[in-house]
């Protein structure tokens, strides 16, 4: 035996555990029996300590350069450097769904952690995941075994494909991952309280937090894929509607709603059904996601080869389906509300409407990615859907979306006055005029009327942000009689919900202005120079210096180098665009594309080496480039200026803040699980008073 | 050796797993009541209600503070949030008698609560 198939014999110990600790815990908790609820909840720990063990002998594998194991043959090599090696875990089909089942397994034991506060959804809840954990046990260990082993061991492995010979490897797949899979916590909690009975707002307190980190985590996954994508794919984007892309964004869109729709039921004990409703369908499409990925039913540039665990994914998705509605249907008559919509002056109006445009974008995406599957099985045709598709149906309803998001925060929950209503508004108003007004007078001459209004909406957005926190600032400071910090501290530590919702909301701001300027007012060209000549695009001049190639182990680089400057002279940066042919890859060669932000404009000098004449006498020694003597060599350039992109990029650290801001624990919250666990229940109910100053 | 490892992990998980089942006479959780596991989430219940309660209230002072709200509308909201409070209390204090007495029964001592639980 190899020291790997202790990795397969710790799945397949770990598949019976994880179905027997699912039945203890749902015949414990039907039958009240404890010892059966605690094995259950213990079946959760080993299962979770046998995948470590396997994926401790899969990175021992490949640490070990193992290439015995088909897995580690086929994604990573000798000349590979240790981290990618590492990384390359996670960059096929089986080691990413170990990896998924890794998080899975990892997240399940921190929810477990809650048991003292929710000690009735807690088996349910377990039950849960370990269903969830099995079938990832079943394909791991009988369909698609990271550790299955070759006949014979070969002297070198294969190495992972270029486009994932980058650094963004270490970071955006298991980012992205972890949001995905963190959508199976808060669906646990959902089906706890239906499969319990317990169909109140205790779910909802348990299950938020779990939905906002997720939330969170996956849409960093997606801005650092954008990031990815822009700087080694080389099409001159970061978003391109591919199908992997869409089913990555389709349970971002539904957590945004759910986001919001659970504050709804916290608040005014409205859209019980539909929160139910929303959580199942995170989950249904962080399935579906990872089956359209592996199953290689739809063609993309991130998608795995065609393999057998697509039948498995379907079935578990329509099984996930069938048993969770059946289960919302049973308890439809128990979830009905009394509580009504007031008036659409109100906090709820606009977040019903916001569930109501994100779930119009999610279904648009949806729709227009599985279409190729629909045309091909009614008509026999696949028909593609391409970006304009997706542009024009999202596009409006994303910038409707920016306008609630500027509505929200100024009008109350229950709603208010007209009088009042119209006091919040003007202020905001008049900035979403003044700033379209200073869009349209600087983008004259593009005459973009649609990014005008964009611009003007993200200015309503922004004002109405700052005059709310300036105006909770200020009352603060009048009844406290205490400094401006000193209030906006308070504030912000009193109403973290609410105030790193507004943080969010102001990264999304950004991320609408780096939209907006990269797709309205972006240059593209390819030309092909000789050396010496230049290129002029917008407001920049280009030279083309001239061209290398550097033969290395394993791998064969060729680098051109353009230096960038005004119109008037003024250097701005030496570019260095490249291509790697890697030996085992060299058909497919990765890009490196050269990017220069040009501050104050913040436009994106992008630059591709798109072909050249292979030169025959050229040297790069200690990072100086040597232009080649003899014949010309000439270079073609795919060149793009894209403005605002930056502003994108820089909104990622805010959305972050934001994020864990408003997942940070209220600071007056009664602490029911710490008190539950620490005193006899007597003494931490005494606390229950606490939480309103 | 590989085998015998993998024997060994198999073993060392089964036992983690079904050792509750072994265990007789003994309580599956030392820390939360036993006999009353309808109590305990009728509590739970209570407390996610006072705490949205709780935190409403709180929401519903910043916006009128903050000049979002206009006075007779959070005055009569206020009013509604604080009836809903004090039921709330009442229902706790109703709870916590019922279980003084199924802790009396049981023969356990109210403990004064430690201070970094206290007026928070």
């Amino acid at each position: 035996m190899h020291t790997s198939d202790l990795g397969q014999i710790a799945l397949l110990i770990a598949f019976p555990i994880a179905l027997f600790g699912a039945a203890a815990s749902v015949v414990g908790a039907r039958r009240a029996v404890p010892s059966l609820v605690e094995s259950g909840r213990r079946s959760v720990l080993a299962v979770a300590a046998l995948v470590l063990i396997a994926a401790i002998m899969l990175l021992a594998a490949f640490a070990g350069h193992d290439f015995g194991v088909r897995y580690v043959a086929e994604q990573s090599s000798r000349e590979m450097p240790m981290r990618l090696i590492l990384a390359a875990f996670y960059g096929g089909q089986a080691g990413s769904l170990l990896y998924w089942l890794l998080v899975l397994c990892v997240l399940a034991v921190l929810a477990l952690r809650s048991r003292h506060a929710h000690p009735a959804l807690i088996p349910y809840v377990a039950a849960t995941l370990l269903v969830v954990e099995a079938f990832f046990l079943l394909v791991l260990a009988f369909v698609a075994s990271p550790f299955e082993r070759l006949p014979f061991v070969p002297a070198n492995g294969r190495g992972l494909h270029p486009l994932l010979y980058d650094d963004g490897m270490l970071i955006h797949p298991p980012v992205l991952l972890a949001g995905i899979v963190s959508a199976t916590i808060p669906f646990a909690f959902a089906i706890a309280a239906l499969a319990s009975g317990r169909l109140g707002n205790e779910w909802v307190l348990a299950a938020r937090r779990w939905v906002l980190g997720g939330w969170a985590v996956l849409g960093s996954g997606l801005l650092l894929g954008g990031w990815w994508a822009y700087h080694v794919l080389g099409w001159g984007g970061y978003w391109g509607w591919d199908p992997v892309e869409n089913v990555a964004l389709l349970p971002w869109l539904t957590a945004t709603a759910l986001l919001h729709s659970l504050a709804v039921q916290e608040r005014r004990g409205l859209l019980k059904v539909w929160n139910f409703s929303l959580v199942i369908a995170t989950f249904a499409l962080s399935i579906f996601g990872t089956f359209v990925v592996r199953s290689g039913v739809i063609s993309s540039v991130h998608s795995f080869a065609q393999s057998a665990i697509g039948p498995y994914f379907f079935v578990f998705l329509g099984l996930v389906l069938v048993a969770s509605l059946a289960l919302l249907f049973v308890r439809l008559p128990r979830l009905s509300s009394s509580a009504t919509v007031e008036t659409v002056y109100s906090r709820e109006a606009t977040f019903l409407a916001n569930n109501w445009l994100l779930i119009g974008i999610a279904f648009a995406t949806f729709w227009g990615t599985i279409f190729p599957l629909i045309s091909e099985a009614v008509r026999n045709v696949r028909v593609a859907v391409g970006t304009p598709f997706f542009n024009q149906v999202n596009g409006p309803l994303l910038l409707g979306l920016l306008v609630l998001m500027g509505i929200g925060p100024l009008v109350p929950w229950r709603g208010a006055g007209r009088a009042t209503v119209w006091r919040n508004f003007r202020l905001p108003l008049l900035g979403g005029v003044v700033a379209a007004i200073a869009a349209g007078l600087i983008t004259a001459q593009m005459q973009s009327w649609l990014a005008t209004a964009a611009f003007g909406v993200v200015g309503f957005v922004i004002v109405g942000v700052v005059q709310e926190c300036w105006r909770a600032t200020r009352g603060q400071q009048r009844a406290a009689r205490s400094s401006l910090p000193a209030a906006l501290l308070t504030v912000l530590g009193r109403h973290r919900r609410r105030y790193g919702g507004y943080l969010v909301h102001l990264s999304i701001a950004g991320l609408a202005v780096g939209v907006i300027g990269s797709t309205f007012f972006n240059l593209e060209r390819q030309v092909t120079l000789q050396p010496g000549e230049t290129v002029t695009i917008g407001r920049y001049v280009l030279t083309y210096r001239g061209i290398a190639t550097v033969p290395g182990p394993g791998v064969r680089t060729v680098t051109a180098v353009l230096g960038a400057t005004t119109p008037d002279g003024r250097p701005l940066a030496e570019m260095a665009t490249v291509r790697r042919f890697y030996d085992s890859w060299e058909a497919q060669p990765a890009t490196q594309v050269a990017i220069h932000t040009v501050f104050p404009w913040l436009d994106d000098l992008y630059v591709v080496l798109a072909g050249w004449d292979e030169p025959q006498s050229a040297t790069m020694t200690a990072g100086q480039f040597a232009l080649p003597t003899g014949e010309p060599l000439a270079a073609t350039f795919h060149i793009f200026v894209n403005p605002l992109v930056a502003v994108l990029w820089l909104s990622w650290p805010v959305f972050l803040a934001g994020a864990l801001l408003s997942w940070w624990p209220e600071a007056t919250a009664p602490a029911l699980a710490t008190a539950s666990r620490r005193l006899p229940a007597p003494a931490w109910l005494l606390s229950r008073r606490s939480g309103y100053p | 050796m590989i085998l015998a490892l993998a024997l060994i992990i198999g073993i060392v998980a089964l036992l983690y797993v079904v050792y509750p089942l072994l265990r007789t006479g003994q309580r599956w959780d030392d820390t939360s009541p036993p006999e009353e596991p309808e109590t305990t989430t009728q509590l739970a219940d209570l407390l996610t209600r006072q705490q949205e309660t709780y935190a409403a209230l709180r929401e519903l002072t910043l916006d009128y503070q903050s000049g979002a709200l206009d006075a007779p509308t959070y005055q009569r909201q206020r009013q509604r949030y604080e009836r809903r409070a004090l039921a709330l209390l009442k229902a706790l204090d109703s709870w916590e008698a019922r279980a003084d007495t199924v802790l009396t029964r049981q023969g356990c001592t109210t403990v004064a609560p430690s201070d970094d639980t206290q007026g928070k």
